[in-house]
């Protein structure tokens, strides 16, 4: 047996059952569909409000805070929030009524949750979370709130920033996996350019060519079939 | 598609970092007065820009309609112009310095390599390896998109990728489907004709 035609042979035993798993989750991929890969079958941006009354002055802010790229004013469902955004990408939020640091009440991160769902669920639970294992690197403090639908969908709510962070339900650990297994970054950190699958990808891109080369050798010799 | 880093496709080092940071400046109008010019506004943004080659102190405001560039002491409105956007796109390029931006501005037939929700966009030219293009938002200057000939490589290549031949986005075609389906019959009966060629052959020679 020549040589290509062993190797050949060799890495197919080899990359079958990664190929066997790229085939298998993309299929998975191709019939959920993006919208729902993504969990945000019942997500819709928060409106935004006209930001109304502010007490706390932007100069204050300036002398407290050096190297400000920019100073955003905008509203958290109806309570007024300065961003400040720093040249090096730190952000601080304050609360432009009181000049204090932002933090999310409870009532407040529930309207929030509210107003960027639009599924048939009513809130069913909210709970006081520090990061979530459900989201990768998001590590502030905030609020889970589940609500009542048949996928059990949770928003969560950034107490630092007043921000909705994401939707997840119960659709989305097995999104995840799947994701994990045709990127092979099993951190979960959807990273593509993984020494695993730079690996995996040289190994079958060998394998389709070797078979290719194979297949000119044998149309030569004309005995294709 | 795995061994360009993301990042680089991205044309993140396409930009440099701009670190323009704001001062106080008593000649700054008060937020209040911005809020009393534009009574509905949902967010008021106090940043820097280039307008006329120079550094300025703007307010960005936006609305339910529209967002505008207000001068930071009059709240008069300003408007970028070419040189204006040729100036910032300069500024922006982390390239050589000698090559300079051709800018041109897209108002309708969005190229298909940008968002058509971002229009209308200025779109800045560097003549330089890989044909870098800046996006820049023609309401405020602001850098929208990047693009360079290897991310319009690797958007072909998801293209095939995800077999949607026309828009690039769906992974959801039925070509993609058919074709999956299609290769996982090969491969499992592939898998069957191996286990029937390597099969124990004890009865293979039966005693005659």
């Amino acid at each position: 047996m020549t040589t290509i035609r062993k190797l050949h042979r060799w890495l197919s035993v080899i990359i079958v059952l990664q190929v066997l798993v790229w085939l298998v989750t993309g299929l998975y991929f191709s019939f959920v569909g993006q919208q729902r890969l993504a969990n945000e079958e019942f997500r819709q941006p928060v409106p935004e409000q006209p930001i109304g009354a502010v007490f706390y002055p932007k100069n204050a802010l300036l002398e407290r805070f050096d190297h400000i790229n920019t100073l955003e004013l905008r509203s958290i469902a109806g309570t007024p929030q300065y961003v400040v955004t720093r040249t090096d990408g730190v952000r601080h939020y304050i609360n432009a009524q009181t000049g204090e640091d932002w933090s999310t009440p409870l009532p407040l991160a529930r309207t929030l949750a509210r107003h960027s769902y639009n599924g048939p669920g009513n809130v069913q639970e909210t709970r006081v979370v520090a990061g979530s294992d459900e989201i990768e690197g998001w590590t502030h403090p905030g609020f889970k709130i589940t609500f009542s639908d048949a996928l059990q969908t949770r928003v969560y709510v950034d107490g630092v920033s007043g921000e909705v962070v994401a939707h997840r339900n119960n659709q989305w650990w097995l999104h995840d996996w799947m994701f994990r297994l045709h990127f092979m970054d099993y951190s979960g950190g959807r990273d593509i350019n993984n020494l695993f699958i730079t690996i995996a990808a040289t190994l079958a891109l060998w394998f389709s060519l070797s078979g290719l080369i194979m297949l000119g050798q044998r149309i030569k010799r004309r005995q294709l079939f | 598609m795995v061994f360009l880093d993301l990042d680089f496709i991205h044309g993140d080092h396409l930009v440099a970092a701009s670190g323009h940071t704001v001062q106080k400046n008593a000649a700054i109008a008060p937020i209040d007065w911005v809020l009393k010019e534009v009574p509905d506004a949902t967010s008021v943004r106090l940043q820097q820009q280039w307008v006329n080659g120079k550094r300025q102190t703007l307010y960005q405001v936006t609305n339910a309609e529209q967002t505008q560039l207000l001068n930071a002491e009059s709240l008069k409105p300003v408007a970028l112009n070419r040189t204006d956007i040729r100036y910032i796109a300069n500024q922006y390029y982390a390239g050589s310095a000698e090559v300079k931006a051709q800018v041109s501005l897209i108002t309708d037939n969005a190229p298909s390599e940008i968002n058509l929700s971002l229009l209308p966009v200025w779109r800045a030219d560097f003549n330089a390896l890989g044909s870098p293009t800046l996006y820049f938002s023609a309401h405020t200057g602001e850098l929208v998109t990047k693009r360079h000939d290897f991310w319009r490589v690797f958007d072909v290549f998801w293209m095939l990728h995800i077999m949607d031949y026309q828009d690039r986005v769906n992974v959801d075609t039925w070509w993609l489907k058919a074709a999956s389906l299609a290769n996982l019959v090969f491969l499992l009966s592939g898998a069957v004709l191996l286990f029937y060629h390597y099969r124990p052959r004890k009865n293979r020679r039966k005693p005659s």
